[in-house]
């Protein structure tokens, strides 16, 4: 027993460490949206005397301690203020005190939410595709969106200025290829605009805010001040973008006329993994316009407030996805303006002023769904077909006339990146039987948990078997549950990317097929079942050790796909059918291993 | 060349928009020489060509390249 007691605890103790150094590296995109030199702080007496005691106490450490709210003395909330560089001996400190019950940065206090922007108010498009709750999961770091357009105010450069509101906002690239010079400003103003719905710099206290507003803006000039362009130019752009890094391509123009050269540009872009997305046109009729018509890109339609397709907007069976483009003749979110798209760009008359601008358009729709695009790469989905898929997908179609022209429906953003967080689209890291990402560490841990506990049930249940102890309290048997639960998962990627064979042992049995064939949906059924555990415990019948070895990789396999089975289940509303067969295939799975490994340990428990 | 007779019109459209109407319904964005100088739903007779190279922002139809509007129309 004691013996077992060991082995459980080191076992927990040990991967748990692992499990804590994973998860800090999850957590640390979040660490982006705390308050400077703010600690939440829950105090476990939250009286008076007891704020006044821990107050008198931090005071020499630095730390100033206040209350949060007037509610503070019954909630026991309070914040702990310190210099930012303290801020990590502050925690440990506080975490230690006996007063206080929890303390971490304040950024879990702060979800993003609503931006500090003051006209953030007026901009109801954000707020119909749910960029409050998307922005709690991402904002479009490391990726770069190419905006081909009038050019972007992006710099101070002769009499043009860098607009106020893109002062966080980050530009690479840029050029213009009217002028064929590297300083794509913008005379129009359209395209300061569109660049604004994209990345406008958010909570930043300024004017409004962008969707992904940590993505880059590669700005590329190929429309005059009059607001045309050549396709020789636009096609050039976009190859332009292609091969200098763009994730995402948003085209705010079109025309009627098609342009072998522009469709073999934009070919060429998404071949090399671009989403490229497009105004559908502002005709109001069934006309295709172009690029949006091409296969390769993303043609989108504009919906008003009240989601009715915009009377200017292009419809017909070519249009993927509707977003807020506005209608200038309403005010139907009766803020007291008509209901345009709101953006800060430069003045039409004069590039040298700004000013804040609404805007109606299809043109106004695309960089919507391009932000949304952006958000979606920044969280790892690569390929532009799945990005297309998810944003599909997941649009809002309830009550919709989906024929009219609003393609898959209307832009839902939350619900793209949460199907985008459920489903691992390309990277096939693991666990993608379910198509959902790899598991994390803290999951892993859990399956070894739960495969622990199916040892105290063993043992509880078998007790009278003489053996039973000397079984499961084996080294073949723990090294037999880590090897079918979760293999070496704490094995870091440089190391298994330098020894090929650590990929195969870094995963429970249940995952070889992923590095040893590729994502593959027949190998997932046999990996993800009872064959190989079974196979394993008919061929180790012979041998004392292998015996024990086998009894726990049947034991490891049967808690990794129970509890794949539960974190799938969230997955089975987005999926569909097939992942529901997966998961009744992963339920008796489990249960057939579990009950396997009892009989084969029953059987063999009372032998020496 | 081509003359197009019709009227211009100042659309609200991506924040603004020239647009020409010809008197058979056709719907052009301008481009081509400056248009500022005629105002609004003045009928004029633009010498130029659907410009089928070009797009533009306006998306509400080809773009007519003028090379010449005549005010004065009778």
């Amino acid at each position: 027993m004691k013996f077992f007691a060991y082995n459980l605890v080191s076992f927990v103790v040990f991967f748990c460490s692992f499990a804590l150094v994973y998860s800090a590296e999850e957590l640390a995109p979040l660490s982006a949206l705390r308050v400077d030199g703010e600690i939440a702080v829950e105090l476990k007496d939250p009286s008076l005397s007891s704020f006044n005691s821990l107050s008198c106490s931090l005071k020499k450490d630095g730390v100033i301690l206040r209350k949060n709210s007037a509610f503070s003395e019954s909630s026991g909330i309070m914040l702990a203020e310190v210099e930012d560089d303290g801020i990590a001996d502050a925690l440990v400190k506080l975490k230690n005190n006996p007063a206080v019950k929890y303390a971490e940065p304040n950024y879990i206090y702060r979800a993003f939410g609503k931006p500090n922007d003051p006209m953030f108010n007026r901009q109801w498009n954000l707020k119909k595709i749910k960029m409050e709750a998307a922005w709690n999961l991402a904002t479009g770091k490391n990726v770069t969106v190419a905006v081909i357009d009038t050019g972007v105010a992006y710099e101070n450069y002769g009499k043009f200025k860098k607009i106020e509101d893109f002062d966080k906002t980050s530009f690479v690239s840029p050029y213009n290829f009217v002028n064929d010079t590297s300083h794509a400003n913008d005379d129009n103003g359209h395209g300061s605009h569109v660049a604004g719905t994209i990345a406008q710099s958010t909570n930043n206290g300024k004017g409004v805010a962008g969707i992904a507003f940590s993505a880059s803006i590669m700005p590329l000039k190929v429309l005059n001040s009059m607001g045309t362009g050549s396709i020789s130019d636009i096609a050039e752009a976009v190859k332009y973008a292609a091969d200098n890094g763009a994730d995402v391509i948003n085209l705010s123009l079109g025309g009627r006329t098609g342009s072998r050269i522009l469709e073999g540009a934009c070919k060429y872009a998404k071949k090399k993994g671009c989403v490229i997305v497009c105004a559908a046109g502002n005709d109001g009729g069934n006309f295709p316009n172009y690029p949006a018509g091409y296969k390769y890109c993303i043609s989108v339609s504009a919906v008003r407030y009240d989601n009715l397709l915009a009377p200017y907007s292009s419809r017909g069976s070519s249009i993927d996805i509707a977003a807020p483009g506005g209608d200038m003749t309403v005010d139907q979110d009766k803020d007291g303006y008509p209901d345009g798209i709101l953006q800060n760009t430069i003045k039409k008359a004069n590039p040298s002023e700004e000013e804040y601008a609404l805007y109606q358009g299809t043109s106004m729709a695309s960089p919507h769904v391009a932000g949304a695009a952006a958000l979606l790469k920044s969280v790892g989905v690569k390929k532009p077909d799945k990005v297309v898929e998810i944003l599909k997908k997941t649009a809002y179609s309830k009550g919709l006339n989906l024929d009219e022209g609003y393609g898959a429906g209307i832009l839902d953003v939350e619900k793209a990146l949460k199907t985008a967080k459920i489903l691992d689209m390309d990277q096939c890291q693991g666990f993608s039987f379910l198509n959902v990402k790899r598991k994390s560490a803290v999951q892993e841990c859990l399956i070894l948990l739960v495969a622990f506990l199916g040892v105290a049930f063993f043992r509880k249940r078998l007790e009278k078997q003489p053996y039973i102890n000397a079984f499961t309290a084996s080294v073949p048997f723990a090294l037999g549950i880590i090897f079918g639960a979760c293999g070496l998962f704490f094995l870091p990627e440089s190391l298994i990317s330098r020894i090929p064979l650590l990929s195969l042992v870094s995963r429970g049995l249940y995952e070889w097929y992923i590095p040893l064939f590729g994502d593959n949906l027949f190998l997932g059924f046999i990996f993800n079942c009872a064959i190989l555990p079974f196979s394993l415990l008919f061929l180790s019948m012979p041998f004392a050790a292998l015996r024990k070895f086998s009894a726990g990789v049947s034991l490891g396999t049967a808690s990794a796909l129970a509890l794949s089975f539960y974190w799938g289940l969230s997955a089975v509303s987005i999926l569909g059918g097939l992942a529901l067969i997966k998961l009744i295939w992963l339920a008796i799975n489990a249960l057939i291993c579990f009950v396997i490994s009892f009989l084969y340990i029953r059987f063999f428990s009372d032998k020496k | 060349m081509k003359k197009y007779k019709g009227k211009i019109i100042d659309s609200d459209l991506e924040g603004g928009c020239r647009l020409f109407k010809t008197e058979d319904g056709r719907v052009f964005q301008l481009d081509g020489i400056d248009s500022s100088s005629c105002p609004a739903e003045e009928t004029v007779v633009i010498e130029g060509f659907e410009n089928k190279n070009m797009m533009g922002i306006a998306m509400v139809g080809p773009v007519l390249t003028a090379k010449k509007i005549n005010r004065r129309i009778k």
